[in-house]
């Protein structure tokens, strides 16, 4: 149960819905129950109206028929009194009889029957003549009306007169309830008295015959309200109940009632042609049954819908829970990160679920992060190692490296940008400033780039920066211009500080060559120090060729000149080789392959000596030899070094000079420890020794290991431990003291150095202090 | 995956619409099949209408009923009309086509509407009928039923009935008391009638009525005439009749043995003898005048004399009515009219439109046969009748079930649905036998008797007419008919217009075209008997 309460919440969620099946349901139930009751209580408002009309066309019909009978000719001539017949009299007077029973035939089911009599001896009907007192008494006695009362009828005469219903009594002991109409008038001279009956059972058989409820009974009550006929399902208790409920009511034209216990539903209607009031009582009963069939029609399909909805709903949330629960317990199953979330069962399944869900997206999040890093990595090292002329033979991660950043399609070239920044910008700057524009550099340029173009941008040497661009279109060419233009304006403001060249390699087919772009590139840069005015070189533009010129009368000549162990003569026969190749349009990376195999010459002289090359160079600079790219900016150096070398070499293989670079060295780590609460640097130092910068740095490095500033750096934070430790100064002024001008960039550079902030520093080393002293 | 569970959930959502739709439908359309196709598994449901008559209700399940389903598979479905509306609804239902599948109606009927297809012809399935074959073997009347050679109804036949005619009854009792002899004569009668007058001077000895049809001037002259030696109508009013001395149909007015008994019955009127409002009495007024004791003498049907007396002796135990020998006309004519023992001129008649009339014709024949006119005529046996050394007995359940009602044979023939008012077509009225006093019976073998004797004649129907006869029957009716009633009761009411007026009365007959009217019903005959 605690296992599936998943489930059932969600069966819940489902079942809910079947509220306004429900909702409908009722409401559509009381509507046709009430539509439906005033639907038959209008219908039974018109039938009985119907019904009502019928009889009365019927009445009247029985009033015509009657006068007609009254005016008809054979009874103006022949009914006379018995005493006054002639025997011709008596031979008509079976038209007499026949013209009646006409009379009576044209409404026989409205009419009972229709008697005259104009004496107190006979009685014509429309079977034939009776005795006046037989008839009475026998054939048709009038409870109500008894012969005498017949007697004073014919003694004056009368207008037609509905008498009270009254009930007959027939020969052989029939009875039956009948309507009477009189009338007395002078026929012939005689007075006549003409009576038609009508059954009361007609008037009541017109309204029950057309009723649309068997049990709806009818009342007739005359305009005196006393009950004139009735259908045969009322007892009088019932009736006084129905009369005192109508009186109470204000006898309204329909009232629902209850009578005897039971409901009815009473309709009233006042006939206009004689006054008599209708009404016809139904039982609700009995229209109930009728609409009871919708309304359980209705109870049936919302039963229906119910039951299929709980059916659908369970099949619904089954098949919905299988998967959910599965992605539960394998929630539920992984390593939790942070333990503490398994005790949050507060929040539901589902919140579970939701939680858990989060932190594998921010765990994918990482993972992706990281990912991304390794593959940008990866894409610098592809582009750095192509550009090193030494391509990766893994032709698979290649194209896939290539797809990840774009380059599927179109043509590439390489364009290689290039900072020399002036001795102001060291001057001016902060150091802090400065390492951070450095290190923005990259960002601002391949933004600007990569807004035209498809480019990825690689810092392949301090301050150079290599884009690799892949133009899909025609219209790529112009949007590297732009984008060119566009780094050319943002920097202008910059010259001040450095000088931004830009070279630009030719444009190749495929990825591999942008290995032979990027040395176009760099051997424009390098034309460009000879057309100082123009800070732009396309490679287009230049003549350059893809080999170096290097003869075996060439490397005959270092030879000797290292056999003669003539520095001078070395360097000028190197430079001649050199300024050989470069006029001859060789380009740039060729140049750095002509001094690698410059080298090769001076290694390959150490090897026929039997001589050890490593104790001419270090292994770092022996590979930094031997490497055939050179770029501009380390040209110098790398001449300086290969000179240095060969310098080395006429040294040990011929006399040994005085050597001054340790010298050197600790002059400038002297002036240093001087020095280093001042804003220093290496242009500085450099003019302080009288040296180039280049060379004082490079052979500080060369010497110690590190650069200078680095080393300046680090003497700043010996200082500065010295001082948090010794001193209660605060970590500001230390900065101030140790010539970091600004207060985060000490702090950075602490961190940077001791892995900790100054103030965390002083506090774990201070404590120790205390308790030592 | 995704996608699939969305299709099945949308196709069972489309699967969950269409079943609620149908249940729906299925809802509304549930009450609509009450059709009313009859037959299956061979069952033969008939709509079978007859009058009901006053004495006799229809039990739509009665007994009759029941056992037709039984023993027929045949479903009856009764529809009774009261009798005096019967000729209209009749009519109506005949005239516009849409009869029931059996009806029962006149030979008018039939002889009106023949022709209009309305009525299956019998004829082509008689051979069909072993039962009914029979019967009209044993009825040649039922000749006089052919409409140029094809029968159309199926006639009421008797298999046995009291006899009973318009026989002469008088209050014997009164006779004894006046020490008056039986009349033997129609003199003997007046003399006597002017006896019981004297005696009891309010009273008019001689009561008669308005009946079966006839009007009471017809229904009085009638026996009389015949009795004297001539006739006057037919049954159905035409004021021709079949003498059976001359076997053929006479014109009373022509006889002079008509003018004695018209002039006998004027003497009777004018000396207030005879019932001074015979034109206009009804069987009604007639009966309360007999049974009350204002008349003492009627020459009617004898069947009420019984009833008469059970009603006067409540009050006076001597009175009683008795039949008295047949009385004899001026030249020694002596005759009666007695009751034919069929019902030939009532036939149920099948619709053409009935759906099976083989199936129909079949049960009909057996309705002739024994078992069916047993069960149509007396009941079932051993459960309602027994029959003891050919005596037809009620059974004791019977008896006590039936004794205490007002009328005890009325109320067990509409029980058990039976009889001449109930179901039966081929009639046996032996049932009636244990509720009628012996007098009645004693009455019924004396007409017998009389019957076989020649004494006693019976009606007898029309012969049958070709359409061009009915047509000029109808015209010559209309112009005789009222003429001759009127003239009738002159000559009975008027002093003196007998001797003054009765031979150009005849002329005038003749002249409204008697002779005609004689002839097409003697040449009618002619056919039949050839």
């Amino acid at each position: 149960m605690q296992e599936h309460k998943l489930f059932f919440k969600i069966w819940s969620y489902f079942i809910s819905l079947l509220v306004p099946i429900l909702l409908i349901g009722y409401i559509v139930y009381v509507n046709v129950d009430r539509l439906m009751n005033k639907d038959v209580s209008d219908r039974l408002q018109a039938n009985l109206t119907a019904s009502v009309s019928n009889i009365d066309v019927n009445l009247e019909m029985v009033r015509t028929t009657h006068n007609n009978l009254m005016i008809n000719d054979i009874v103006q001539q022949y009914l006379k009194p018995h005493s006054l017949q002639t025997a011709q009299d008596k031979i008509n007077v079976p038209s007499i009889i026949r013209t009646i029973a006409a009379n009576r035939s044209t409404l026989s089911s409205f009419i009972d029957t229709v008697f005259l009599y104009s004496d107190v001896e006979k009685v014509y009907t429309a079977d034939g003549v009776v005795d006046f007192e037989t008839f009475f008494n026998k054939f048709y006695a009038f409870d109500q009306f008894p012969e005498a009362y017949w007697r004073d009828r014919l003694s004056q005469d009368s207008i037609f007169e509905i008498l009270p219903p009254t009930e007959v009594r027939l020969e052989g002991g029939g009875r039956r309830t009948v309507i009477p109409e009189v009338t007395t008038q002078y026929v012939n001279g005689h007075l006549i008295t003409s009576v038609t009956t009508i059954p009361a059972r007609s008037v009541l058989r017109a309204l029950t015959g057309n009723s649309i409820y068997e049990s709806t009974a009818y009342v007739v009550t005359d305009a005196d309200r006393s009950i004139m006929m009735r259908s045969d399902q009322w007892t009088e208790e019932q009736l006084e109940e129905l009369k005192t409920k109508l009186e109470r009511e204000g006898e309204p034209d329909q009232l629902q009632t209850t009578i005897d216990g039971e409901k009815m539903l009473v309709t009233r209607l006042i006939s206009p042609s004689f006054g008599w009031h209708y009404f016809s009582v139904t039982p609700v009963d009995a229209f109930n049954y009728e609409s009871s069939g919708i309304l359980t029609m209705i109870v049936w399909i919302c039963v229906a819908l119910i039951v299929i909805g709980i059916v659908f709903s369970l099949i619904f949330s089954l098949r919905l829970y299988n998967p959910i629960r599965n992605i539960r317990s394998i929630l539920q199953n992984e390593p939790h990160p942070d333990a503490r979330r398994d005790n949050s069962r507060g929040r539901g399944e589902f919140g579970e679920i939701n939680q858990r869900i989060y932190e594998l997206m921010d765990e994918k999040l990482d993972i992706t992060e990281r990912l991304r890093h390794i593959s940008n990595d990866r894409v610098e090292r592809y582009f750095l190692d192509l550009v090193n002329g030494s391509p990766w033979q893994d032709e698979d991660g290649e194209s896939r490296i290539m797809a990840d950043i774009g380059f599927v399609e179109g043509k590439y070239l390489c364009c290689c940008f290039m900072f020399q920044f002036r001795d102001r910008f060291y001057h001016e700057i902060a150091e802090a400033d400065r390492v951070m524009i450095l290190e923005k550099l990259k960002v601002v340029l391949w933004g600007i780039m990569r807004r035209h173009v498809n480019c990825y941008m690689v810092e392949c040497e301090h301050n150079l920066y290599v884009c690799m661009v892949n133009l899909r279109t025609e219209g790529d060419r112009a949007g590297l211009d732009e984008a060119l233009k566009t780094i050319r304006l943002t920097f202008e403001y910059d010259m001040v500080y450095c000088d931004l060249l830009i070279g630009i390699g030719n444009v190749y087919p495929d990825t591999t060559s942008l290995a032979a772009s990027y040395s176009e590139a760099i051997t424009a840069l390098d034309k460009m120090r000879s057309r100082p005015d123009s800070s732009v070189v396309d490679a287009a533009e230049l003549n350059i060729g893809q080999v170096y010129y290097y003869s075996f009368l060439d490397e005959t000549k270092i030879v000797n000149a290292l056999k003669i162990g003539e520095p001078d003569l070395l360097r000028k026969e190197i430079e001649t080789i050199v300024e050989t190749n470069r006029s001859r349009g060789v380009s740039y990376s060729h140049l750095g392959a002509l001094l690698a195999a410059v080298y090769q010459t001076g290694y390959r002289y150490l090897t026929e000596r039997k001589q050890d090359v490593f104790r001419f160079a270090t292994e770092k600079q022996h590979q930094k030899l031997t490497q055939k790219t050179v770029l501009p900016t380390e040209w110098q150096e790398r001449t300086e070094e290969l000179y240095a070398f060969f310098d080395r070499i006429i040294e040990a293989t011929a006399v040994k000079p005085e050597r001054r670079s340790s010298s050197v060295v600790a002059l400038i780590s002297e002036y240093i420890a001087l020095h280093y609460a001042k804003d220093l640097h290496l242009e500085m130092i450099a003019d302080e020794i009288g040296l180039s910068p280049k060379y004082v740095s490079k052979l500080f490095k060369e010497t110690t290991g590190s650069s200078i500033t680095d080393t300046i750096s680090r003497t700043r934070m010996e200082k500065a431990k010295e001082l948090l430790l010794e001193t209660d100064l605060k970590v500001g002024e230390i900065a101030e003291m140790t010539g970091i001008a600004s207060r985060t960039t000490f702090l950075r550079v602490f961190k940077k150095y001791e892995g900790i902030s100054p103030m965390d520093y002083r506090n774990a080393h201070g404590r120790r202090d205390d308790g030592e002293k | 995956m995704n996608r699939n569970k969305k299709l099945r959930i949308s196709g069972s959502a489309a699967a969950l619409s269409i079943f609620l739709l149908g249940g729906t439908l299925a809802g509304c359309g549930d009450s609509n099949n009450s059709g009313n196709s009859g037959s299956e598994d061979g069952a033969l449901s008939l709509t079978w209408m007859r009058y009901e008559h006053p004495s006799q209700a229809i039990v739509s399940d009665s007994k009759a009923v029941r056992e037709i389903e039984k023993r027929q598979n045949v479903k009856l479905n009764l529809q009774s009309v009261p009798q005096s509306n019967y000729d209209d609804k009749k009519k109506t239902l005949i005239a516009t086509n849409t009869i029931p599948d059996v009806i029962l109606v006149k030979q008018d009927d039939i002889q009106n509407y023949s022709d209009t297809g309305v009525f299956l012809d019998l004829t082509p399935y008689i051979d069909q009928m072993p039962n009914f074959k029979k019967v009209l073997e044993e009825h040649p009347e039922v000749k006089n039923n052919y409409i140029d050679g094809k029968l159309f109804g199926f006639p009421l036949v008797t298999k046995w009935d009291l006899q009973a005619g318009q026989i002469p009854m008088i209050r014997m009792d009164l006779l004894k008391k006046n020490d008056l002899a039986v009349p033997t004569t129609y003199d003997e009668l007046y003399e006597t009638l002017k006896k019981l007058k004297e005696a009891n001077p309010a009273s008019f000895p001689f009561a008669s009525r308005a009946a079966n049809g006839l009007t009471g001037t017809e229904n009085l002259i009638n026996p009389i005439a015949f009795g004297f030696g001539s006739g006057y109508t037919t049954s159905n009013g035409t004021k021709v009749y079949y003498d059976p001395a001359t076997k053929r149909y006479e014109f009373g007015p022509y006889s002079d043995a008509f003018k004695d008994a018209i002039s006998w019955l004027h003497k009777l009127y004018s000396e207030k003898l005879l019932d001074q409002d015979y034109t206009t009495a009804t069987s009604q007024t007639w009966q309360e005048k007999l049974n009350s004791g204002k008349s003492f003498y009627f020459q009617d049907n004898n069947g009420f004399g019984n009833t008469f007396n059970t009603i006067m002796q409540q009050q006076d135990p001597e009175a009683k009515f008795d039949m008295i020998p047949v009385l004899e006309g001026p030249g020694g004519v002596k005759r009666n009219l007695v009751y034919s023992l069929d019902h030939l001129s009532e036939s149920y008649v099948i619709s053409t439109k009935v759906k099976n009339p083989d199936k129909v014709i079949a049960f009909i024949d057996w309705m002739y046969g024994e078992e069916g006119t047993n069960i149509t005529s007396l009941g079932v046996e051993n459960e309602d009748y027994v029959i003891e050394n050919g005596e037809f007995k009620l059974t004791e359940e019977a008896k006590s079930k039936y004794m205490d009602k007002p009328v005890p044979y009325y109320a067990m023939q509409s029980d058990l649905g039976t009889g001449y008012l109930g179901l039966a077509m081929h009639y046996d009225d032996r049932p009636n036998i244990p509720f009628q006093a012996p007098d009645s019976l004693a009455w019924s073998d004396t007409n017998l008797k009389n019957v076989e004797a020649g004494i006693n004649f019976r009606f007898t129907n029309d012969p049958p007419f070709n359409k061009e006869e009915r047509e000029r029957l109808k015209q010559l009716r209309t112009e005789l008919d009222s003429f001759i009633t009127s003239n009738m009761d002159k000559f009975i009411i008027k002093d003196g217009a007998l001797e003054s007026e009765w031979a150009s009365f005849v002329e005038q007959c003749k002249a409204k075209g008697a002779d005609e009217l004689l002839k097409i019903y003697n040449d009618a005959l002619a056919r039949v008997q050839s």
